[in-house]
């Protein structure tokens, strides 16, 4: 065989790896669209857009505030530096948001090695395919949140340094370079914490730990995101004497990761402050390390996939047997006919077992934890005081067993293999309103009992008089109780087995009105268990008044269950509305 | 198909050309707006958001506005006359007081901040 043959046969074969790495990219790519919060499988590219130009839009209007007022006619001396710096911290936060929304397809699973190996489809060119679909994700987000962002900044502060166009070019290509290179940092970190993860932990454990982490993270994320937005400066004392720290040269400064890539911002618009480079280099330390974070990631994730089979076995577990005699005695004391049974393991095992409610549960928690989080942070001054006198702390708890309530009802409504829902449908029993007391009776159990425990445990730490902490924990769980019959008011479907159309609520116009109504009842359910712990006493007038209510509401849930069939397929709402026949 | 071609061709091409048209005077030598003034303090600095922003003060040869002049460039003294290029903007921020060495605002009169872009000694530069 001549050198000539033998290079175009080889030329050949990078052309078909090439042309099977770009089939695997488009693949891998359409895939970081497809997660467990957002099914983007219909109309991907309209829901993309609006996404995108949200993001866009949030992102571009910060920056806009941030440069008019400042720098339209006063001078940029080399102070911009920390307006970019406020911008960049919100779309490095932002973008770990999105990263996180990503977290279960970060990596090719053990499914995907089984369908791919058999495939004459070399590993390197599946792992370059994943790298390139990540760059593109990293890039499409990038470019798009900072895309008004990059002009803004272009148009008011490329004067100060140069009346070229040639400038304002190069101002928008450095803003968008230097935010890809953060982007990708960040987007590199979390792939880390995963790959960490997966490295130490046993495979049955990482499922469970990964779900915790990421919802630490998830909640640490959008507390960060709205303390961003609203008053950067209560984050640390380094975030408000970023300039002062510059001045003096202090180290705290290279601690601040969104400094770094303006650094890098300001090395590439030639600003020869050695600070800059400094922080620059730091940047570019973090963009090497992200690929080393992907490497050891890939190389993790094809040790602990490739070499087993699909079908593991798969032994029970100390925690699961310890769960089964929980479950076992919950029912026996508590789920007494056999619907109610049913609806109790049927609801427990769902959410056990479907990463996808699973992480529906999991956001909609940490976002209620950030918000508990940054009121009692950004009310530092009225909750300096942490007691029980203090209606505002007071307040954190019912928020968050609102939260868990509203999570769980929300969560619901998202089916799980709705065409298996024929075993209910064939064994539907006239008395309905046992399909509904089994659930509420497991979520009392399964989920506010222990929360209250939590809220109790929280507190008697925090005040130290165990009597407070237990009326406080009492008080949350009846609450939580009148607040779960009137969530699931007249809710007669099957959890996970029905069809669900969502927009039911018609957020779109009663969203102000809702949060109003929702601000309302917390200051006035606070205000109330402020007066009540001020007198112990009068929760004996407490108890028996909300035990009523509660028994009203749940008396109108059970006569409306005896008079209205289980709905399997939710009717979206008619188009046109018009008159009744009789009128 | 052809107009699209033609448009994707053209568009790029006319960027250049308008950025070349509007590059400002020529890149060594003095532009047309360059200024010259006397120094009226040696190396000095202000604050501006928090920042200690290096420079001098100066006035125009042929007014009594302030100015100061933000620059890196610590080789002048008072009383040099010096060309200067570059934009300035009223700004409010703390001046350095060398008899008290305190920072006071700058809040009597608006300070005009000069960016530096070029600065030279006035004998080099073009007369204004």
């Amino acid at each position: 065989m001549t050198a000539a043959t033998r290079a175009s046969a080889r030329l050949r074969d990078l052309g078909e790896e090439f042309s099977q790495a770009g089939i695997l990219t488009k693949h891998f790519f359409g895939r970081l669209f497809r997660n467990d919060i957002v099914d983007f499988e219909d109309q991907m590219k309209a829901r993309l857009v609006a996404v995108l130009s949200v993001l866009a839009v949030i992102v571009g209007w910060s920056s806009y505030f941030l440069v008019f007022f400042r720098y339209e006619f006063s001078p940029d001396v080399n102070t911009s530096w920390q307006d970019k710096n406020h911008v960049f911290l919100l779309v490095m936060i932002l973008f770990g948001i999105v990263t996180l929304l990503e977290w279960e397809v970060l990596f090719p699973d053990r499914r995907d090695f089984v369908n791919l190996t058999p495939l004459p489809v070399r590993l390197r060119t599946v792992f370059a395919a994943k790298l390139t679909s990540f760059v593109a994700f990293i890039g499409l987000f990038s470019v798009a949140m900072n895309s008004f962002s990059s002009v803004a900044f272009a148009l008011f502060l490329a004067q100060w340094r140069s009346d070229s166009v040639l400038f304002l070019v190069r101002h928008v290509l450095a803003h968008l370079a230097s935010a890809f290179a953060a982007c990708f940092s960040v987007f590199f970190a979390c792939v880390f914490v995963n790959f960490l993860l997966l490295a130490v932990l046993p495979a049955g454990l990482y499922r469970r730990v990964s779900l915790l982490v990421r919802f630490a993270l998830i909640g640490l994320f959008v507390f960060l995101l709205l303390t961003v937005l609203v008053e950067p400066g209560s984050l640390s004392g380094v975030i408000r004497s970023l300039a002062k720290l510059k001045d003096h040269g202090s180290p705290l400064l290279f601690r601040v990761p969104s400094l770094w890539f303006v650094g890098l911002y300001e090395v590439l618009l030639g600003n020869p402050d050695p600070v800059f480079a400094a922080l620059a280099k730091r940047a570019g330390l973090a963009f090497g390390l992200s690929f080393l974070a992907f490497g050891l990631a890939c190389a993790l994730s094809y040790v602990r996939h490739f070499r087993k089979t699909l079908e593991s076995a798969k032994g029970p577990r100390r925690l699961d047997r310890w769960r089964g005699g929980w479950d076992g005695l919950f029912q026996k004391l508590f789920l007494r006919t056999p619907e109610e049974r049913a609806m109790g393991l049927f609801f427990s095992k769902t959410i056990r077992s479907s990463p996808k409610h699973r992480t529906v549960l999991v956001n909609g928690l940490a976002v209620g934890a950030a918000l508990a989080t940054l009121s009692v942070v950004a009310a530092r001054r009225g909750a300096q005081v942490l007691g029980p006198d203090n209606a505002f702390f007071l307040a954190q708890s019912l928020l968050a067993v609102f939260v868990l309530l509203a999570s769980i009802r929300a969560v619901v409504n998202v089916p799980a293999a709705l065409e298996s829902n024929w075993i209910f449908r064939i064994t539907e029993s006239t008395d309905r309103s046992r399909y509904a007391v089994g659930l509420k009776k497991k979520i009392l159990g399964q989920w506010l009992l222990p929360f209250a425990a939590l809220i109790f445990l929280a507190h008697l730490w925090l005040w130290k008089d165990g009597r407070a902490a237990g009326l406080h924990a009492v008080f949350c769980l009846f609450v939580g109780g009148v607040g779960l019959e009137a969530l699931f008011f007249r809710f007669r479907k099957i959890p996970f087995a029905g069809a669900h159309v969502p927009g039911k609520l018609r957020l779109q116009t009663r969203a102000v009105p809702y949060l109003i109504g929702f601000l309302a009842l917390l200051s006035a359910l606070s205000g109330l268990e402020k007066a009540l712990l001020g007198h112990p006493a009068r929760f004996w007038v407490f108890l028996p008044v909300f035990g009523a209510l509660w028994a009203f509401v749940w008396a109108g849930n059970t006569r409306f269950l005896k008079a209205n069939a289980l709905v399997f397929d939710e009717e979206p709402e008619p188009a046109m509305a018009g008159f009744p026949e009789d009128v | 198909m052809t107009a699209r071609r033609l448009i994707r061709t053209a568009v790029p091409v006319l960027a250049v050309l308008v950025a070349i048209g509007c590059r400002s005077g020529p890149s060594d030598g003095w532009s047309s707006r360059a200024r010259t003034m006397v120094l009226t303090s040696g190396p000095s600095e202000i604050v501006m958001s928090s920042s200690k922003v290096p420079g001098y003060w100066a006035r125009p040869v042929d007014g009594e506005d302030r100015f100061f002049l933000y620059t890196r460039d610590r080789s002048y003294e008072t009383g040099s006359r010096i060309a200067v290029e570059g934009p300035f903007g009223p700004a409010s921020g703390s001046e350095f007081h060398d008899e008290t060495g305190e920072y006071v605002r700058m809040s009597r009169r608006p300070v005009f901040v000069l960016v530096v872009w070029k600065i030279g000694r006035a004998e080099n530069a073009p007369r204004p």
